[in-house]
């Protein structure tokens, strides 16, 4: 065997990958040639060196890989193991939903007496300024565009003096933290705010569509949804015309 | 249906390969600690696919397959921030000191050292030639295994392994011409 053939075979002679032929072939030249002999020698000796740069995973990382794994396997379980974890599954889901419509209850009941004080304040704060309209328009087609740029939603705007509650106007209102549409309407001498807003995600999901009547201190409150949007009217109007007014909006 | 004893029973064991070889290609503890990780939750979503034979292997392939990523990954970050403004004040020199953020001892010390100083090379080798050389010599993997972890021919790794060795033999002679006659 020529020295050079044989030189590239010492790699693989060294790590006995060599068919039985070929490794014959090849010990048998490196026996007699010193050249390949160092060669074979360097490399048995380097492999040692490398084999002695082995890295340990660090202690902790076990767990971190268990825990890996266990989120993994958390995340992929209904999908992966309905045969054995289905029962369990089944049973855990009905807890927790449970458990979420327990909370949800809870925090809707205050959450919606948080917003009945706000609206009744809106409403009873828009009287006492005397100035419970910051435009005045009994024209839907003049109010509608006024809120544009003063909140991030289009209300439907709709003057109801056909029905006997004619648009004064409207304005903008602070509610939860929101700006919300207030449209100011009258009914003989009654004030009528209607504060409206799109009802967000998670109260549609809720099927929060129940409609809420309540006299708070005199005052009727309605509460409804609507066509995505949620209302809140408020006025010492009589309940029976407030939900006339309901109707028509 | 994965069962969790048994991927704790097969692949779990591993971690020190996984490890082991994530570092010498990224060539930072912290950065192989996250791509083992990665490898081991990608290797529970592929168990149900595994045969059963060969778990170091497999898991290998995979720990292989998410360095690289993560090596790409890291390069890419490492353009961005050389292009941008607040880093012009860091010399060239600082950024090329970045690839090995593990400060190795072997760096510091004794620089004479053959061990420390095949290890450095090893650090220099292309990543084509590093890997199947930490897959040959600290896994003590067939060639048949290399080839199926790095997804190429029996062949191919016997040619690159020896290339690999002729590289790092003449990089440590470069150095110190007295490595060939001190042998053993």
């Amino acid at each position: 065997m020529r020295c050079e053939d044989a030189r590239l075979l010492v790699s693989a002679l060294v790590d006995h990958e060599l068919s039985d032929d070929e490794e014959l072939a090849v010990s048998e030249h490196v026996e007699l040639c010193p050249t390949c002999t160092r060669l074979a020698e360097d490399y048995r000796r380097m492999g040692q060196h490398i084999a002695g740069g082995y890295r340990q995973a660090p202690a902790g990382l076990t767990e971190k890989i268990r825990a890996s794994v266990a989120r993994e396997r958390l995340a992929s379980l209904p999908s992966r193991s309905y045969a054995t974890m289905g029962r369990a599954a089944v049973l855990i889901f009905c807890m927790g939903l449970s458990a979420l419509a327990t909370w949800y209850a809870t925090r809707n009941s205050q959450e919606e007496a948080f917003l009945e004080r706000e609206i009744l304040t809106a409403h009873v704060r828009s009287l006492v300024q005397d100035r419970p309209i910051q435009i005045a328009s009994s024209d839907g087609h003049t109010v509608k565009p006024w809120f544009n740029g003063r909140i991030d939603f289009a209300p439907a705007v709709r003057d109801l003096t056909f029905a006997g509650f004619p648009l004064l106007g409207a304005r903008v209102e602070i509610v939860d933290g929101r700006r919300v549409a207030a449209l100011v309407y009258k009914r003989r001498d009654h004030i009528i705010n209607v504060f409206m807003w799109p009802t967000a995600q998670a109260e549609v999901q809720g099927a929060r569509h129940t409609n809420i009547r309540a006299n708070i201190r005199g005052y009727n409150v309605l509460r409804w949804s609507a066509a995505g949007s949620t209302y809140w009217a408020v006025s010492d109007l009589n309940a029976g015309e407030m939900v006339d007014l309901q109707k028509l909006l | 249906m994965v069962s969790r004893s048994r991927f704790e029973e097969l692949v779990i064991p591993h971690r020190n390969a996984a490890f082991n070889l994530a570092y010498w290609i990224l060539q930072s503890r912290d950065d192989a600690e996250d791509a083992v990780q990665d490898a081991f939750v990608r290797a529970f979503r592929a168990f149900d696919a595994f045969s059963g034979n060969g778990a170091r292997s497999w898991l290998l392939a995979i720990v292989r397959n998410v360095a690289y990523s993560a090596l790409d990954a890291r390069k890419r970050s490492r353009n961005v921030i050389v292009l941008s403004d607040d880093m012009r004040s860091q010399s060239a020199s600082d950024l090329e000191q970045m690839p090995s953020d593990d400060p190795s001892p072997e760096a510091v010390v004794a620089a004479d050292d053959e061990h420390v100083r095949l290890l450095n090379e090893l650090t220099r080798l292309p990543l084509i030639h590093r890997d199947i050389l930490v897959l040959r010599e600290m896994e003590g993997l067939s060639y048949a295994e290399i080839a199926r972890i790095t997804d190429t021919a029996i062949g191919t790794i016997m040619s690159r392994l020896s290339r690999a060795r002729a590289e790092l033999r003449k990089a440590l002679a470069c150095q110190a011409p007295k490595v060939r006659s001190d042998a053993l």
